[in-house]
């Protein structure tokens, strides 16, 4: 979003202050005051003036139209200084909240506060200004990054979530359940078969009682009755009226026999559809997860991504494979009944219906106050399952701290949260339903009083009394459905909404549109004026540039935290720089295929991730056509060979969550022999060696020397000795490079930092007797 | 008898002195301190305990966020001091006081929150509530933190309006 034309309703309050909003060259929007108020700011500058306009923007409806809106804003303060008085701006990131500054001769000067989330924000004005003011034209630098759109056009609240621009709070649901439509089209044939088979059960299940109660009763066993008034001849009567009681019975066992036929098909082939569907959808969101960048999985906690695989993927197929057939078989069940029940006796139909609003009220109440029962059990649960995780994780330590009895009373007091609150929903679920029960009851005995009465009086047979009261308790049975399906259809839409929120979600590493293909890269690398950072505001690499070789090793030297890793996770394109531009063998990285950029890049990272499957499964990840010997030739490079042949399994041990224990050393000689047997042109060493003792690193460097010959290799180490072979060394500091060079061009730098670091580190191996 | 050294002078903490110290503004807005014969310019404060003891444990941070000296308690200042002190981490640590909730809605996993604060009436959203609604003082006070990582307090739970806690009661752990 570029802020350099001032939006209209606050373009007006300026023009009233006198001034020329056409020379406007940047505007920044702030949400306090200096006295950290809520308020309203625009802060902007043009060619001569810097200003300040505080107020309250406010929506208001367009009079006569319900769906126009339009913005105001309410000025109350305006603050007009010519930019010569001000210097340099910057930002001062506090903890919560974040201020402009200038400086100008050493004097530094506040000019507004703001919420942590505007940071970025004021950050990317504050360099316009500099920009401005300095004269420097945009082709010497090159852009700034533009201030990403945060807020919703239509309700201005800010996305939940920068990297997609979905505004839950706008967002409809009835377009959600429009796409889950379109999603769930393909297995319409499979739905419809589900339908149908819940219909003819459902049909059946509507006509049994009619045979099972009126005919029965009225037809066959009243032939007596019609004998005396002459409606059946006593011929008849005398032959048959076993054969028609026999009658009666098989259609009866027919119909039960079918209906549980079906009943049984339809189990049988949801059983086979279910399993497919839940496939496809875990696929989709899996499938489009290895799609995403590193910063998806940064920004999420695994536990919500589990969750969305599994969780979200079975509300969604739920909802649509039981709970559409079902709203569809309840419906027809209600309407039918319904009709048969008003084609019986209209009246006691009636009486029926001073009940059903009862009911229909106290499932709704029910569903209510059980959803937040059941909330508070599910959080409960979730938190005793997080503490029985970390507790079965951190084994070790509760053992080597001895807070067993700790810990097993944490565990007891989460559990009896979690106790208490099921047997507040037992309890619950045990007295509220036999109380919708009772009403229903109530209602069937009240009919049945007043049925006798109409029999009484001839107005009903018998069977047809009976039979209304079998229809009546049919009738019951899908107002329970339809009170719960609502909240059913709102937490399918809820999880449809996250899945799509992964599905529609944007790689922030996009793949160029015409790609430059590089079958074989020489790895020469420049990085300029590049800027990144991880969160707004907190800038991890700062206007670094330095240059490496095709062939050479850079080592990069610096304190925890100073951006190393950052710096090669960004020179492997695992992110993308927010500010300037990284360069392999002259091409812009976000141009090359990906493809082959991977091809060629080996990494050895200091978190180092073993999957489940032998040794040999783990060395051969990158490339699984490799052949045994290749998998033993880079164990032997990456000093493994020795110790896995030692394991009774060799390199099928097992390895991974549940497999054999490794030591931190040996999972990092196997993440060596991974990186080692892909080949690579240009190898990444990030702390590759750092858990091994100094012996077993020598041999691994000299293995490795062999192997970095002709390629570019870039290393990460706190031990300056694993850097003894690099061409040149880059020192970093704060996200910056702070020096530059060969080891000799370094050690001459009389208050160098890297000479400062060898020597400390020199003079810590002669303690110990290590050095020269 | 060989004596242990105490964690505290091993640790190398340098408790800053009241006696010694004199805070004050540069400029209006930039905090500096004369201590001891020397000035250190521009400094932070960091609270180390920011719900629980907000006042104890104040991190003296200079230009390179390194610390230089530690504040046992604010109130071993003198009133002037502990104000101007106290008015810098409340600006630092912008966290407004909830005195009513008037809407909590979820959407899509999302919590949309309208609230007035002491720093004026807000609306804003909230992911994540396991790790985002949190009750800290064995669930006396909330704590709330947006999409933005701005805080926001609820200081006493018991006082609460109770069609208020209805509100936020089920996103309660």
């Amino acid at each position: 979003m570029k802020n350099t034309k001032l939006p209209d309703h606050i373009a007006v309050c300026f023009r009233a202050r006198g001034v020329d909003t056409s020379k406007i060259v940047r505007y920044v929007k702030g949400d306090m005051d200096r006295q950290g108020r809520y308020v309203d700011q625009i802060l902007a500058f043009d060619d001569k003036n810097f200003y300040i306009l505080s107020g309250t923007e406010r929506v208001e409806q367009v009079k006569g139209s319900k769906a126009r809106l339009h913005v105001l804003f309410d000025a109350s303060d305006f603050v007009e200084r010519p930019i010569t008085e001000l210097g340099h701006l910057d930002t001062d990131q506090m903890v919560a909240t974040v201020r402009l500054y200038s400086e100008k001769e050493g004097r530094l000067e506040e000019l507004a506060l703001a919420s942590i989330g505007r940071t970025n924000a004021f950050e990317i004005f504050a360099k316009h200004f500099n920009r401005f003011t300095d004269n420097v034209e945009e082709k010497e630098e090159g852009p700034i990054a533009e201030e990403p759109d945060l807020f919703c056009d239509k309700c201005g609240m800010r996305y939940p979530d920068p990297n997609r621009k979905v505004c839950p709070k706008c967002i409809s649901r009835m377009s959600i359940t429009v796409r889950l439509v379109k999603l769930f089209f393909k297995y319409w044939p499979q739905l419809l078969m589900i339908v149908v088979f819940l219909g003819l059960t459902t049909l059946l299940n509507v006509v049994s009682p009619y045979l099972s109660t009126a005919l029965i009763y009225d037809k066959v066993l009243a032939i007596p009755e019609r004998v005396q008034i002459g409606e059946v001849d006593t011929l008849y009567f005398g032959i048959d009226l076993y054969r028609e009681v026999l009658l009666v019975i098989l259609g009866l066992l027919c119909v039960r026999i079918i209906s549980h036929g079906l009943l049984i098909l339809r189990s049988r082939y949801i059983a086979g559809v279910v399993p497919r569907v839940v496939y496809d959808m875990k696929m989709l969101i899996f499938g489009s997860m290895q799609r995403l960048g590193v910063g998806f999985y940064t920004s999420k906690q695994t536990g919500s991504l589990m969750t969305r695989v599994n969780g979200d993927a079975n509300n969604v197929y739920h909802f649509f494979l039981d709970g559409i057939p079902y709203l569809f078989t309840s419906s027809f069940t209600f309407i039918g009944v319904l009709v048969i029940m008003f084609s019986i006796s209209w009246k006691l139909t009636l009486l029926v219906f001073v009940s059903i609003p009862i009911i229909v009220l106290g499932y709704w109440l029910v569903m209510m106050f059980f959803r937040r029962l059941y909330h508070a059990n599910w959080v409960y649960a979730s938190r005793m399952h997080s503490l029985l995780s970390d507790a079965l994780y951190g084994q070790r330590v509760i053992k080597a701290f001895t807070q067993e009895d700790s810990e097993t009373e944490r565990f007891s007091e989460y559990s009896t949260r979690v106790f208490n609150s099921s047997t507040k929903i037992g309890v619950a679920q045990n007295t509220v339903y036999p109380l919708i029960g009772l009403i229903m009851r109530l209602t069937s005995v009240v009919l049945l009083g007043a049925g006798s009465i109409m029999v009484i009086q001839g107005e009903l047979s018998l069977g047809i009394l009976m039979t209304f009261s079998v229809y009546m308790n049919m009738l019951f049975e899908p107002l329970g459905f339809f009170s719960n399906v609502a909240n059913w259809w709102a937490v399918c839409v809820d999880s449809a909404q996250r899945i799509f929120e992964i599905i529609d979600a944007e790689t922030d590493l996009p793949e160029a549109d015409n790609p430059v293909r590089l079958d074989k890269i020489r790895g020469d690398f420049e990085v300029r004026e590049v800027m990144f950072e991880y969160e707004p505001g907190r800038p991890v690499v700062r206007n670094m540039s330095l240059q490496v070789k095709a062939g050479q090793m850079l080592g990069i030297v610096g304190k925890t935290g100073a951006g190393k890793s950052t710096l090669v996770n960004l020179l492997a394109r695992l992110y993308d720089p927010n500010e300037g531009s990284i360069y392999l063998d002259g091409h812009n990285l976000k141009d090359i295929a990906t493809e082959d950029l991977r091809k060629n890049i080996g990494i050895v990272s200091q978190d180092i991730y073993l999957f489940i499957g032998s040794i040999a499964d783990n060395i051969r990840y990158a490339r699984p056509d490799a052949t045994m010997d290749e998998v033993i030739a880079a164990a032997k490079t990456a000093c493994a060979h020795d110790f896995i042949v030692k394991f009774p399994d060799g390199y099928e041990t097992r390895v991974g969550a549940g497999g054999q224990g490794l030591s931190g050393g040996e999972r990092q000689r196997i993440s060596i022999a991974r990186a080692v047997i892909q080949n690579p042109s240009i190898l990444i060493l990030d702390e590759a060696t750092a858990a091994m003792d100094t012996e077993t690193e020598r041999n691994i460097q000299n293995s490795l020397a062999e192997l970095q010959k002709g390629r570019t290799t870039i290393a990460i180490a706190h031990r300056l000795s694993t850097l003894r072979d690099a061409d040149v060394l880059a020192v970093i500091d704060k996200g910056r490079v702070v020096e530059y060079g060969t080891h000799a061009e370094l050690i001459q730098k009389e208050d160098g930092t890297y000479r400062r670091l060898y020597t400390l580190q020199m003079e810590a191996l002669k303690f110990i007797g290590i050095g020269q | 008898m060989e004596q242990k050294i105490s964690l505290i002078n091993l640790s190398g903490i340098k408790y800053l002195d009241p006696e010694k110290a004199h805070f004050y503004l540069k400029n209006d807005q930039f905090l500096c301190l004369d201590y001891d014969g020397e000035t250190y310019e521009n400094i932070k404060l960091h609270r180390s305990i920011p719900f629980k003891l907000p006042d104890d444990f104040i991190s003296v941070q200079d230009m390179d966020s390194k610390e230089i000296f530690l504040i046992r308690s604010l109130y071993q200042f003198t009133p002037e001091q502990a104000n101007l002190l106290g008015q810098q981490l409340h600006k630092r640590y912008f966290s407004p006081s909830i005195s009513r909730i008037y809407s909590v809605k979820q959407k899509m996993g999302y919590l949309y929150f309208e609230v007035e604060t002491s720093a004026g009436r807000k609306v804003f959203a909230l992911n994540d509530v396991t790790r985002n609604l949190r009750r800290i003082d064995d669930g006396a006070r909330i704590v709330i933190i947006d999409v933005d990582g701005n805080r926001y307090i609820i200081e006493d739970v018991a006082r609460m309006l109770p069609k208020d806690f209805r509100r936020i009661e089920p996103y309660l752990l």
